[in-house]
């Protein structure tokens, strides 16, 4: 303990015996500073998206400065419960790129004088990307694109089928990319009637319940299925019918069950305000994604 | 089993013998319920403020036979309120029979399904159900949807299912 011009009460090291005899030399042995005023985690954004507004600077600050801390870390864990694990073990991360989805609890642990110094918690929610973000990944517009090429390839006039194609878009938070499933196919449709795909329900995540500190996981996070041509059935329906373009209330159902925007990749309406295209309707003509409503995104887990 | 189709005329029928508003202009449900049809007319009544008016009608599948005619509760009758609008309108079962014949010759749809006839600000909508083998997952809300002129009885669109 130091022997003169010390508080020993609040600044003697723990363990050191009441001769210890250690002199309260400020230049060669400085008592150590074991109060601090303040203790607090800041968290720069506490509502992030996966991927790509996944950043957030983590400080831990300790007033004053003149405290001394002997170790840092800050600590993690989901909302809902469950045990704290340990995020980092520095005082200050910067940037810290969140990778799990969910409700989030925070919060800084500093060591001083061999005491634990808790913070407040904070809250972070780490969201999914919404739909204009998920259509706007290159990624996923290569892979969508591909399957159009494919449902336009899959269409022809003998014999006259036509198939839908789907499949679900995942985001690997490990990888920070978005990926696709493999691919559905509806039931060959002859001109006269109608087409679907059955995608299979959401599938479960990877792992299926990551944690918090898990370095990342593989979300579902959005399904896609394309619509198909109007190329070869003029003769198969009523003179002057026209298809509906576009999700249909079938569509936004199903993808409101399965809590997720869905994309569905169909022509632009032909004339212009008609909600339709006619039939006989040139393969290449113009195309764009629709948003079928179940969300904008898919919900943030607990 | 009798459609769908002869369900809603064969109630449109027995409805206006028994004195209900006829003719029906306004919305038509006809929804197969086990062995039977639920036929609702929903039509808004101008006064003294407008307001839905409902009757429900139900017919055997089998047979053909109305069992009952009874004014519908309220709150089903505002599930699926018509557009009031002006003008000499035709009823909901001249647009479903317009619909009908502009379909001849690609009767390609669930003829014991649901049928709805609804009245909308400048059209009927007209439409009939996919065929069972076709519904679910992510496909098409019907077979066929036949957009009838209000005022002329022509019609102004056919939508097929995509």
């Amino acid at each position: 303990m130091c022997l003169s011009g010390c508080n020993t009460v609040s600044q003697a090291r723990p363990g050191a015996g009441a001769d210890a005899g250690v002199p309260c030399d400020a230049a060669a042995s400085p008592c150590p500073n074991c109060t601090p005023s303040n203790v607090e985690l800041e968290v720069s954004r506490n509502r992030l998206t996966l991927k790509h507004e996944r950043e957030s600077r983590l400080h831990i600050k300790v007033e004053p400065t003149s405290v001394s801390v002997e170790s840092y870390r800050i600590e993690i864990r989901r909302r809902a419960g469950g045990a704290w694990c340990v995020f980092s073990r520095s005082q200050t991360e910067d940037p810290r790129r969140f990778t799990m989805a969910g409700e989030f609890k925070l919060r800084g642990v500093a060591t001083i004088c061999g005491r634990e110094h808790v913070t407040p918690e904070k809250d972070v929610e780490v969201q999914f990307p919404d739909y204009a973000q998920i259509v706007g990944d290159a990624d996923v517009r290569a892979a969508v694109d591909t399957a159009w090429g494919a449902t336009k390839a899959d269409c022809t006039e003998a014999p006259n089928r036509r198939r839908e194609h789907g499949f679900w878009i995942h985001l690997n938070t490990a990888e920070d990319r978005y990926e696709v499933g493999a691919t559905v196919f509806g039931a060959w449709s002859g001109p006269g009637a109608g087409a679907a795909v059955s995608l299979p329900a959401r599938p479960a995540d990877n792992p299926a319940s990551p944690g918090a500190c898990d370095a990342g996981a593989t979300y579902p996070v959005a399904s896609f299925h394309t619509h198909t041509p109007t190329t070869f059935r003029a003769a198969a329906v009523p003179d002057g019918a026209t298809r509906p373009i576009g999700p249909s209330a079938g569509d936004n159902a199903a993808d409101n069950t399965d809590d997720v925007p869905g994309v569905v990749y169909d022509y632009v309406e032909s004339p212009g305000g008609s909600h339709s295209i006619p039939m006989g309707h040139p393969k290449d003509s113009p195309v764009q994604f629709y948003h079928s409503r179940g969300r904008d995104r898919r919900s943030t887990p607990d | 089993m009798i459609t769908a189709g002869k369900a809603l005329l064969i109630a449109s029928m027995v409805a206006a013998q028994q004195g209900a508003q006829a003719p029906w202009v306004g919305n038509v449900t006809v929804e197969p319920v086990g062995g039977i049809y639920r036929v609702l007319f929903v039509a808004m009544v101008p006064s003294p403020a407008p307001a839905p008016s409902a009757l429900l009608v139900i017919v055997e599948r089998a047979s053909g036979r109305v069992t009952k005619i009874e004014n519908a509760p309220v709150t089903i009758a505002s599930l699926t309120p018509p557009v009031s609008i002006p003008g000499a309108v035709i009823p909901a079962t001249k647009a479903y029979e317009t619909a009908v014949a502009a379909l001849q010759g690609h009767e390609n749809y669930d003829k014991e399904g649901r049928v709805t006839v609804q009245l909308k600000t400048d059209r009927y909508e007209v439409t009939f159900p996919l065929p069972s083998t076709q519904a679910g997952g992510r496909g098409p809300d019907y077979a066929y949807q036949i957009w009838v002129d209000p005022w002329s009885g022509a019609v102004t669109k056919i939508l097929v299912a995509s």
